[in-house]
């Protein structure tokens, strides 16, 4: 299969661009840094041209370590036989600078005689702010096709896949050997004077983001918009996804009282009602929640709102010995702690970069919020207040949110002044990216993708552990006899552990069950309260949980518990291959799960 | 005068670059546009020494006081 490179700045579009050209739905954003590792795909319409999108470069002398991998991995890709071209996207907006880059790897594919294509990507702003690039003369002069594109609307598109077909056909031909400088200050110069003869009028395009900065980024206005864009954003989570989360759950219970009513009694009858929608549709009740959460993140990134807040809390941050690159890692973090360890990868100082990655499990993920929805549906009165604007339990959830930031400011915090104390530290340099109303086809994909990757991945987990706990639990005497089952036997081995929480040996079943994911408890407990009922009629678990006797003292103990202990094994991996070892995320893991017992208990016994 | 110490809306030139930056914080700077002989606007200056906004070519950055106070300027020509 032949091979065709990606290459661009940071926030060059090229991501968007990867994704038009090969249908598929990798992430994207307008904030620098989001492309973290090397990707590829075949392109749609030349199902035998490979397309390898590598992170963000800003020229060819790395500066991080991310950098000097992903410009060794160029290299090698260069150097195979069947690479057959380079795609330089630029960002016409910023012309001198992405000139420079083309320049540079203009050079580099001249000595490994290898094509070179260059886009102009963001043509549509250009148009918009009426300030064109002379995409012809830049062709001319620089001696390599040269095409004016929109990633974001298809504009150009055509033309370049008619480029690439032209390739396939005729094979590759070295760019001409036209003679370029060496030496970096020169080239630097030479994209300096190409982007003011040829390129767009920086001030036209800059005006409106200028205006729109001085207000965001004023210490009073910009701190109001900033509390305001987060108490919307942690306020939706429960009040705006109630209705959609009603409604699954009414079908839910709809579907299972329908099917149990046309089959006869039996094994199979209590497997479905107990397990199967007891346990995993108790869990899909929750999706809305992480489809909005991810929704809201995205069009804060994709405006380009989310650099300014990291300017805005880097500062604050400063004291917890993070960055304010660390904002932006940190809010990935509360829709999932994967993607935002991975962001971290954008924090130059390793210091404030491993700072951030301990901190990001304390933050409330999206596999927190069924525990948190379950406890607090079941322990919290849903009274309203402002005319149903705000809500008792959504206020709860907004605390329990910052009790997840609390905690993990104060463990870097503490940190930060002790065990990474010395660490090798690096400053802070932030690109404002231009304001952009965000795309909202590309926004619902990702939301839906991410929310679709959350039940995939957690969906067989969560199934597996329920068919075990159900089997356990049902036999060896069937629906109804929970506490003479096996999983009884082997429960209360394990309830002298958490009978400090206030909570009893199901509880603690469910709390075992989790820790390879922290889903995993409502499945677990769905299936123990349907067996335990062995009811005709599927209640909520919210109900069930109600009608269990779990006290107020002893469901915020499990509250507590939840906020603070690790568990969830994706994020424990991926912490290994970013810190290159094992020793950090089992520390963490021991420190997080010893810390959050030891909280829970004290919750208990204040409040009981 | 440095570059932190710079005003709002005011620009001017760059001259050296301090002995505490290293290399590769000064290859940084340079890619991204900060070089000597540059003239760079203070676009925004915040409180409490947050990062303050410049302009440079047709970006704009955010730079935090101790990088900001390596980037020395040419002193201003009497008017």
């Amino acid at each position: 299969m032949k091979k065709v490179l990606l290459v661009g700045l940071p926030n060059s579009g090229k991501s968007l661009l990867f994704n038009r050209l090969t249908g598929l739905k990798h992430r994207v954003a307008n904030f620098p840094g989001v492309t973290v590792e090397v990707s590829s795909g075949k392109i749609l319409d030349h199902p035998n041209l490979e397309l390898v999108d590598f992170p963000g470069i800003y020229s060819l002398n790395p500066v991080t370590r991310d950098e000097e991998v992903a410009l060794l991995q160029l290299e090698h890709a260069l150097q195979e036989a069947d690479t057959e071209a380079l795609i330089c996207v630029i960002d016409s907006t910023r012309l001198s600078r992405s000139l420079f880059l083309a320049l540079q790897l203009l050079r580099l594919c001249q000595e490994r005689s290898k094509n070179l294509i260059i886009l102009a990507n963001m043509s549509d702003e250009l148009e918009a702010n009426n300030t064109p690039l002379a995409a012809e003369k830049l062709q001319e002069f620089l001696g390599v096709p040269f095409l004016p594109i929109s990633a974001r609307t298809g504009a150009g598109l055509a033309e370049l896949k008619t480029s690439l077909g032209n390739l396939l056909k005729h094979g590759p031909a070295s760019p001409p050997r036209k003679e370029f400088p060496s030496e970096k200050e020169k080239l630097q110069n030479l994209a300096k004077k190409l982007a003011e003869d040829y390129g767009p009028k920086s001030d036209v395009l800059l005006k409106s983001q200028n205006r729109i900065d001085r207000v965001v980024l004023s210490s009073f206005w910009g701190g109001l918009l900033f509390l305001f864009s987060m108490l919307v954003l942690f306020q939706s989570i429960f009040t705006w996804a109630k209705p959609i989360m009603d409604l699954i759950d009414g079908g839910i219970s709809t579907l299972a009282n329908q099917i149990v009513h046309y089959l006869p009694p039996g094994i199979a009858v209590d497997f479905l009602q107990d397990a199967f929608f007891g346990g995993i549709g108790a869990f899909l009740v929750f999706i809305p929640q992480i489809f909005i959460l991810t929704l809201l993140i995205g069009f804060l990134e994709d405006s380009g709102y989310l650099a300014r807040v990291a300017v805005i809390c880097h500062r604050p941050l400063g004291y917890f010995g993070l960055s304010g690159k660390s904002f932006v890692a940190m809010l990935s973090g509360f829709a999932c702690a994967i993607p935002g360890i991975m962001a971290t990868r954008t924090i130059e100082s390793p210091r404030r970069r491993l700072l951030t990655m301990m901190a990001i499990p304390l933050l409330t993920c999206s596999a927190r919020l069924p525990v948190y929805g379950l406890l607090i549906a079941a322990l919290i009165p849903a009274k309203t207040f402002l005319g149903g604007l705000l809500g008792l339990q959504g206020l709860v959830f907004f605390a329990l949110y910052l009790l997840g930031i609390f905690a993990s400011l104060l463990v870097a915090g503490f940190l930060s002044k002790t065990l990474l104390r010395k660490k090798e530290d690096a400053p802070f340099i932030l690109e404002m990216p231009p304001y952009r109303f965000p795309h909202w086809k590309t926004l619902f994909r990702n939301a839906l993708n991410r929310s679709w990757l959350f039940v995939s991945n957690a969906g067989w987990m969560i199934f597996t552990v329920t068919l075990v706990v159900w089997i356990l639990g049902y036999f060896p005497h069937g629906s109804g006899h929970l506490e003479s089952s096996w999983l009884a036997y082997l429960g209360h081995a394990i309830e002298p552990v958490v009978r400090p929480l206030g909570l009893d040996w199901k509880y603690g079943v469910a709390i075992l069950s989790s820790f390879l994911a922290r889903e995993v408890f409502v499945g677990t407990l769905g299936t123990l309260f349907g067996i335990e009922k062995a009811s005709d009629h599927l209640e909520t678990l919210s109900t069930r949980l109600q009608h269990s006797g779990l006290s107020l003292s002893a469901g915020l103990a499990l509250l507590v518990f939840y906020a603070i202990a690790l568990q969830c094994f994706s994020t424990l991996a991926v912490m290994k291959r970013e810190t290159g070892s094992w020793k950090i995320p089992v520390q963490v893991f021991i420190a997080y799960g010893l810390l959050a017992y030891l909280f829970a208990w004290i919750v208990f016994q204040i409040s009981s | 005068m440095t570059l932190w110490d710079l005003p709002e809306n005011q620009s001017a030139a760059i001259r050296s670059f301090g002995p505490s930056l290293n290399d590769r914080q000064r290859k940084r700077l340079e890619d991204i546009g900060f070089r000597i002989g540059e003239t760079i606007l203070c676009f925004k200056r915040t409180p409490f020494q947050s990062p303050r906004l410049y302009r440079s070519e047709e970006s704009v950055f955010s730079l935090t006081r101790e990088i900001a106070e390596q980037i020395l300027l040419e002193a201003k020509a009497p008017a």
